[in-house]
């Protein structure tokens, strides 16, 4: 077996091991409530449809607003920040700005967008500038209109923009407490189904099937997508036909609502902070939370490093663009009968769990594309006369190596939030998250919203810190 | 970008991440004779929570190592002890009654008769197996300035006036919701799904946790929320704010009993039972009481205290909690849907 073959087993190995280690305690297999199942599954589909098609809308125009003012690095990274608040927060702004809410599936709708478009344009602005670069100056010269660019753009892009709806369907496909608290009594869905198999009927069959069933659907429907190559332009950009500032309104006014609601509850949460800061080591889960999100994003970039060693492969790449990791609860269960926190330490199995859940995510949101968009370059170098391993640290991690850095910004961002996964993990109090959540199920919300300042600053910091990995050690075009 | 530089930085993080393994995996040396392995849930373990100080006061006691796990509820408690049969267990705090039947039916008990004479409330049941270290009934709370009329009855919560003002938690994924819904189906019995398929109209969300829904309530987006009895003291303790008052409905209320055990494969029972003692004591039990906002297993030490100010009411017994079948409440809440 080559080192390359060796390298794809263990990454298939490592995404598939919940449900190795599952498979093989099972003694019994139960069927599925078919009627039961089908009726979530559409509900599901259509929820994540919905809610990915408006993000994906947002998203683009947010994006269109970034380009316009391209200058202004921090406004970026202020988009991203509703991602990173605690749910309950995101969903009283939401309260709040429409009044009465409508729960249902206009709720999901509305909060999932509410969550995501930040990230969506953040990530669509990206593309934007190192996709269409040279377009857009040539375009301008020739006198081209805005029109006339954007559908040519969106024609260009439309491979990339599928890809992007497919990452925001799988996060929306398998959300879990969106779609039950903004969903009113409708809200049921897969993710919710498979969690109530482990965690009520503890009946690890149906478990084991309908995740597998997740996974495989949303396999059938990426198929097609991982056919396609893209082409990466990194050539100097020209921001004025694209430039759309009023493109920004919707995603600004959904991130200032959001955190001026966190703001109000600043002077009682300090108040409380202040009295509990005698028994509870801050600093610790402080530390941790470092650890913990600087961890996962380096081992991000190691994983997508290793994954871009082992590509290009006929069968590698549809697996990881179709992969759907399966849910927090099912890796969850799986590790812990496996003693994976005791044996490898909480912050260790955290910082591995959280990229098994987000490796084929990650992949599939810039990876995919900026790989693949060098094969002419490395077929080049090969007929050459290059050996493999001159491609790889010649050629491909140079060019490759913002987009992994944007892969483990986003990973080291989600980690630093991360409570889900954790709290099965690691002690209610060991990371800044699992502390926000326990002040909350404790009745000290306020102290709860303060404390998410201070995991804002930390995700903006790790995701700034990443960033800048990405462009200082990243290919530059001379 | 420079190769070796790449390199470098890999060869640096794997170095780390072997370090951080080492570090953290280490092996933990115990006195297994001296050691008390204790199961139990979050926030009795919290820095704030009723757990630190009282671990810290009995091993001054007794010159032992209590070892505390944290497992995330009272679900995966039962699933951890029934996955890791041959694991250590002393003693399992936390317990909560709806997954009591379970828990005397797939799992072995070491019998706790001899602690039962410990409680001599009558209010507070004692099992064979099972002692509880707090309680407290499950009702709705309001804020008096907000709802001048709140309901007293059942059906009150129909009315219209209290249109989307109920929150109310997901019982798939949450005890208190999955208490409200034992509550719906003990009260109202065969009429449960009439009763609350009319209730939709009047709920304001329900929501995958009790800190969510509560939260809700506390950031004013919803006017009753269903928590504990309990629950308005932490108000008028730590905010000085006495609008938060519990509803007295006329039907029996909702109970939650957070009980102790120790599994049969205990390697140190004598020492578990002592810290069972130590925790029945009226010092042990104020400390929980008050970090906890629960009622504690000794009724007599709410005396001159905020919780003695808690409207008395009635509540359902073990016995009628044993006829309900988890089960059957979850269908019920899917014929809702």
């Amino acid at each position: 077996m080559s080192i390359k073959s060796l390298i794809r087993f263990l990454i298939a190995l490592l995404l598939l091991s919940p449900f190795l280690v599952l498979v093989s305690e099972l003694n019994s297999w139960n069927h599925i409530p078919y009627a039961q199942f089908l009726h979530i599954l559409s509900f599901t589909i259509l929820q994540a449809s919905l809610s990915s098609f408006s993000i994906l809308l947002f998203g683009f125009l947010g994006a269109l607003g970034l380009v316009h003012f391209y200058n202004w690095k921090k406004l970026e990274t202020l988009l991203l920040l509703p991602s990173l608040v605690p749910t309950l927060f995101v969903l009283v702004a939401c309260l709040k700005f429409f009044n009465p809410f409508p729960f249902g599936l206009t709720g999901i709708v509305i909060v999932q967008t509410a969550l995501y478009t930040g990230l969506c344009a953040v990530s669509l602005k990206s593309l934007l500038l190192t996709k269409v670069g040279t377009w857009s100056e040539l375009a301008l010269v020739e006198g081209a209109t805005r029109l006339a660019f954007l559908k040519v753009v969106l024609s260009y892009l439309k491979k990339d923009l599928a890809l992007l709806l497919l990452f925001f369907f799988s996060l929306t496909f398998s959300s879990l407490s969106v779609p039950l608290i903004a969903g009113g009594f409708t809200g049921q869905t897969l993710e919710l189904f498979i969690y109530e198999k482990i965690r009520i009927d503890q009946d690890f069959s149906q478990a084991f099937a309908l995740s597998l069933f997740q996974s495989l659907f949303l396999l059938a429907i990426c198929w097609k997508l991982s056919r396609f190559h893209t082409s990466l332009n990194t050539k100097p950009f020209q921001p004025r036909l694209l430039g759309l500032w009023w493109g920004l309104i919707p995603v600004l006014t959904i991130t200032v609502i959001i955190l001026w609601g966190q703001l109000l509850d600043l002077p009682r949460g300090f108040q409380d902070l202040k009295q509990l800061h005698s028994v509870v080591s801050f600093s610790s889960a402080l530390l941790h939370s470092v650890f913990i999100s600087l961890g996962a994003g380096f081992f991000m970039i190691f994983l997508l490093a290793l994954t871009c060693y082992a590509l290009p492969h006929p069968h590698f790449r549809p697996f990881l663009l179709s992969y759907l990791a399966p849910s927090t609860a099912f890796l969850g269960v799986a590790w812990l009968s496996l003693d994976l926190p005791e044996f490898l330490s909480p912050l260790v199995a955290i910082i591995l769990g959280l990229c098994v859940l987000t490796l084929p995510l990650i992949y599939r949101l810039q990876v995919d594309g900026t790989f693949y968009a060098l094969l002419p370059q490395m077929e080049v170098a090969q007929s050459l006369g290059a050996s493999p391993s001159e491609i790889y640290w010649k050629i491909i991690l140079p060019q490759v190596w913002p987009a992994l850095c944007f892969g483990a910004a986003l990973m080291a961002f989600w980690a630093s939030g991360d409570f889900a996964f954790s709290s099965l993990m690691a002690p209610s109090t060991f990371s800044l998250s699992l502390l926000i959540k326990s002040l909350a199920d404790s009745y000290r919300i306020e102290a709860a919203s303060s404390l998410a300042w201070l995991n804002l600053i930390l995700g903006l910091s790790v995701w700034i810190f990443f960033r800048r990995l990405g462009y200082v050690f990243g290919y530059r075009p001379h | 970008m420079d190769s070796r530089k790449v390199g470098l930085g890999i060869l640096g993080f794997l170095a780390l991440a072997v370090w951080s393994v080492y570090f953290y995996t280490k092996p933990k040396l115990y006195n297994y004779q001296k050691t008390l392995i204790v199961y139990s849930y979050p926030s009795f373990l919290n820095a704030w929570g009723p757990g630190p100080i009282l671990v810290k006061e009995f091993e001054a006691q007794c010159d032992c190592k209590i070892n505390l796990v944290q497992v995330e509820d009272s679900t995966l408690i039962l699933q951890k002890l029934l996955r890791e049969r041959e694991k250590r267990v002393d003693l399992v705090l936390g317990l909560d009654q709806l997954h009591l039947p379970q828990a005397e039916e797939k799992l072995s008990w070491q019998p706790l008769s001899e602690l039962v004479e410990l409680l001599p409330d009558r209010e507070v049941p004692a099992h064979h197996f099972f002692l509880p270290l707090d309680w407290a009934p499950l009702t709705f709370i309001y804020r008096k300035s907000e709802l001048k009329n709140p309901p007293r009855s059942i059906d009150d919560l129909l009315k219209p006036e209290y249109k989307s003002t109920i929150a109310l938690q997901d019982p798939r994924t949450s005890t208190p919701g999955l208490q409200f819904l034992s509550w719906i189906s003990l009260v109202k019995k065969e009429n449960a799904a009439t009763f609350l398929k009319q209730l939709k109209h009047n709920i304001h969300s329900i929501s995958p946790s009790w800190s969510t829904a509560y939260g809700l309530f506390k950031k004013k987006q919803a006017k009753l929320a269903y928590s504990y009895l309990t629950s308005p003291v932490y108000h008028w303790v730590e905010e000085k704010d006495s609008d938060y008052q519990p509803i007295v409905f006329k039907e029996s209320l909702a109970v939650q009993y957070e009980w102790m055990a120790i599994p049969e494969g205990s390697s140190n029972v004598p020492l578990a039972k002592e810290f069972i003692k130590f925790l029945l004591s009226d010092s042990a039990q104020k400390i929980v009481m008050e970090k906890n906002y629960m009622f504690p297993a000794q009724e007599r030490i709410m005396a001159q205290t905020p919780f003695a100010q808690l409207p008395l009411v009635k509540t359902f017994s073990l016995q009628d909690y044993a006829t309900l079948k988890m089960k059957e409440l979850l269908d019920l809440w899917s014929q809702v849907q």
